[in-house]
């Protein structure tokens, strides 16, 4: 009998780690800058899709070669490819104290120069006395989590644990069920019943409330993400307003990757459904006036923190029109839960002593950062609200603090039919915001070939320098956007052009290994030279002394 | 005027006078272990500007090595840095440079900032400089306390080397810029609605802040 607490206390300690780990967004850095990790994981998740392809293709290639047909099906189920794509990721997230020590690492810190990678609260909301009987203290109190940015959103790093594991295990139940001839409208719900309801891994279960004294709406709302990204490996998914294609098509017996490389993937699944300040927890009952308290002390950090876009502080009722739209994961059911007393939200406990904060008026006015509503439209590509604004007269050159003007603002999103409306009404074609940069620069750097030709047709000039004194067509040149760039010689842009360090456009694409785009160039700079020394100058391009020649 | 040539920390070796000098500024300013954040006093202003001082020097230094690094001598590299901040930043646009943690006891909780957002590019007959108006913040218990300093500094590379103008200190300039921040929830530099623009004052270059209308001489 004692041997089996033994080996039961045992398990439960190891297992517990695994995924109840508990994380505080309501602790920040003050007057810290977060990095946005969301490009860091997103390589790492399109490496891991690429790396599962490449072994899983091999295993088939080896079933065939050895005829076993029966082997190479199994490998080329969905669920196969998930499993393989979980391994992987695993090897890269084994522990959340694994992926927390990487975040705080030296070589991840350097790059992203006096911006916090990962923020561990000092002191926590958890932070409270440990009463040794309790075990839910026990893990709140040594198996935490720290909070990251990525995409927009503040969340802990159990986050992207959850999405990983959980949200396989809902895939593997889903692929179960679909295996069993369930269409894919009933087995997915039946498949985040079942894991949501499981007695171990479930919110309210072993690893969940049991452990942590935590029932989590953003873990449920992290699963439910990670249950979507699987199925994206081979089928498509809606999340929220975006439609995304299968990540992998079968190609004859094999797997292909066909999602582009660098899209960021990734990062379309993370929302602000995973932050535990606007998706509140919660908290078995006795620990709740502990938490409600320390959260109290943090509510001018929590409405400092969490601004709207426009940088006004949140109301009361935009903090709860917020929780109430992350109550579904867009309209799909993921298990959320919500107290009906005490509850801890910033919406209950911050309001009694701060004064509400207005909402933005839908009026004309400006926004504290001078947005007005037709650059925030312009910045959304909402089409018929940028309309109305037009047509009552708003200037549709009206620039922000920092000189964005909404065509600007449509050029950073590559909305390229607000952009035409811009012109149409009038928006300046070549306005020059902070550092000069015009909305063609930006255009050509994001490589956009429609709104590059848009621009250039309403009377943007290719050679102004904006930034270190590079131009639209060495922006183009070093993202090796070659039609842009064409588009660019086109209208006359100067190929010698130099930048402040003496670089022709030329010369940042060979030194960013676009060989042919800088042959382009380098003949372009040879024809205008003469035919003499056409060749001379192709050949020798890219070994030059750093000046444009 | 103050000219410095940003050096490898590796290269020189230390005197005992700059051991020394070293030693009181880390025992001073922006290292004052605290467990709550205390009000300033007259006695704290010199080593605060010493602090201020060490700060700038060690952004200075931070800033020329990602140069160095990241960007191969290539300032442009700058350029990149608004893509690492979170997407949730309000000024998306700006290019700021940050050092966390200069003489922390404890990262996070002591020690200084110095963040430095570009305002521009200054050309004359000796070359291209990019001006930068950077803010030292003191932390204490965490937290940031005080805008310790702001000054303009400018880096030119002349043969793959920073070159720097520092600015002076202007007590009444800072003054005059926190007055019109006012007293905001979490301290911040730059501030959410800043307007510092690269400007001329008696003919020469400086950093004004619009809305308060403090200015920082170059030189």
């Amino acid at each position: 009998m004692t041997g089996l607490l033994v080996a039961a206390t045992a398990l439960l300690t190891l297992a517990a780690p695994g995924a109840a780990h508990e994380t505080d967004q309501y602790s920040l850095p003050a007057g810290r800058e977060f990095a946005d990790l969301g490009p860091y994981f997103a390589d790492i998740f399109e490496s891991a899709v690429h790396a599962a392809v490449e072994q899983t293709n091999a295993q088939i290639d080896a079933a065939l070669s050895s005829e076993r047909p029966d082997a190479a099906l199994a490998l080329q189920t969905p669920d196969h490819i998930a499993s393989m794509v979980w391994a992987e990721l695993f090897r890269a997230f084994p522990t959340n104290e694994l992926l927390d020590g990487q975040l705080l690492s030296a070589p991840v810190r350097e790059r992203y120069p006096g911006l916090v990678t990962l923020h561990w609260p000092v002191p926590s909301i958890y932070d409270d006395p440990l009463l040794l009987l309790d075990l839910s203290k026990f893990v709140r109190s040594f198996f935490r989590a720290g909070t990251v940015s990525a995409a927009g959103t503040l969340i802990g790093t159990d986050k992207v644990i959850h999405f990983v594991n959980v949200g396989r295990i809902y895939h593997a139940k889903y692929e179960e069920l679909r295996e069993q001839g369930q269409p894919a409208a009933q087995a997915a719900p039946a498949a985040i019943a079942a894991t949501s309801a499981n007695p171990f891994y479930s919110e309210d279960g072993f690893l969940g409330m049991f452990t942590t004294g935590i029932h989590s709406n953003a873990d449920l709302a992290a699963d439910m993400a990670g249950f979507k990204f699987y199925r994206n490996l081979t089928e498509t998914v809606r999340v929220g307003t975006r439609e995304l294609p299968p990540m992998l098509v079968r190609d004859a017996a094999h797997w292909r990757v066909q999602m582009a490389t660098g899209s960021q993937r990734f990062t379309f699944f993370i929302t602000p459904h995973w932050n535990e300040v606007l998706n509140p927890n919660q908290y078995l009952d006795y620990t709740v006036p502990r938490v409600r308290a320390t959260v109290s002390e943090r509510c001018a950090d929590a409405l400092d923190q969490y601004r709207d876009r426009h940088g006004r502080k949140r109301s009361r009722a935009q903090f709860e029109a917020v929780e109430n739209e992350l109550a579904t994961y867009f309209g799909e059911p993921y298990g959320y839960q919500r107290n009906g007393g005490d509850r801890v939200a910033v919406a209950d406990l911050c309001f009694p002593i701060e004064p509400a904060a207005q909402p933005l008026e839908a009026g004309a006015a400006a926004d504290p950062l001078g947005r007005t509503p037709l650059w925030w439209a312009a910045h959304d590509g909402r089409l018929d609200e940028l309309g109305q604004w037009l047509a009552r007269g708003q200037d549709p050159g009206g620039a922000d603090l920092d000189g964005d003007t909404p065509l600007h603002a449509a050029a950073r999103a590559g909305h390229v039919e607000a952009a035409r409306l811009l012109l149409q009404h009038g928006s300046p074609a070549d306005a020059a915001a902070l550092y000069g940069v015009t909305p063609l620069m930006i255009a050509a750097a994001r490589g956009d070939a429609v709104l590059v030709r848009l621009l250039l047709e309403a009377g943007a000039r290719p050679d102004r320098a904006g930034p270190f004194g590079r131009t639209s067509l060495h922006l183009a040149a070093r993202g090796g956007h070659d039609a842009v760039a064409e588009l660019l010689l086109q209208r006359g842009a100067d190929v010698r052009q130099a930048d402040d360090m003496g670089h022709s456009a030329g010369q940042l694409a060979a030194r960013q290994g676009h060989a042919q785009l800088a042959q382009r160039l380098a003949v372009t700079i040879a024809a205008q030279a003469g035919p003499a020394r056409a060749d001379a100058t192709a050949a020798t391009h890219g070994a030059g002394d750093g000046r444009a020649p | 005027m103050a000219r410095a040539t940003a050096v490898h920390p590796d290269a020189p070796r230390l005197s005992r006078r700059r051991l020394a000098a070293a030693a009181a500024l880390l025992l001073s300013g922006c290292a004052q272990p605290s467990a709550a954040p205390t009000p300033a006093t007259p006695a704290d202003a010199d080593a605060r500007a010493l602090a201020a001082e060490r700060a700038l020097g060690v952004w200075r230094l931070r800033l020329a090595e990602h140069v160095a690094s990241a960007g191969q001598g290539d300032p442009a590299v700058l350029a990149e840095l608004p893509a690492l901040h979170s997407p949730a930043s309000l000024r998306p646009t700006q290019i700021t440079f940050g050092v966390t943690d200069i003489d922390a006891i404890e990262a996070g909780r002591d020690g200084c900032d110095a963040v430095g957002l570009m305002v521009g590019r200054h050309s004359d007959a000796t070359g291209i400089a990019y001006v930068f108006v950077v803010g030292v913040i003191e932390r204490q218990a965490q937290r940031p306390v005080a805008l310790i300093d702001v000054r303009a500094v400018a880096m030119s590379l002349r043969q793959g080397e920073a070159t720097w103008i520092t600015g002076p200190a202007d007590a009444d300039a800072l003054a005059l810029y926190e007055r019109r921040r006012g007293e905001p929830t979490v301290l911040r530099f730059p501030a959410m609605a800043d307007q510092f623009v690269l400007a001329t004052c008696d003919a020469r270059p400086c950093v004004e802040e619009r809305n308060s209308g403090a200015r920082w001489a170059l030189y």
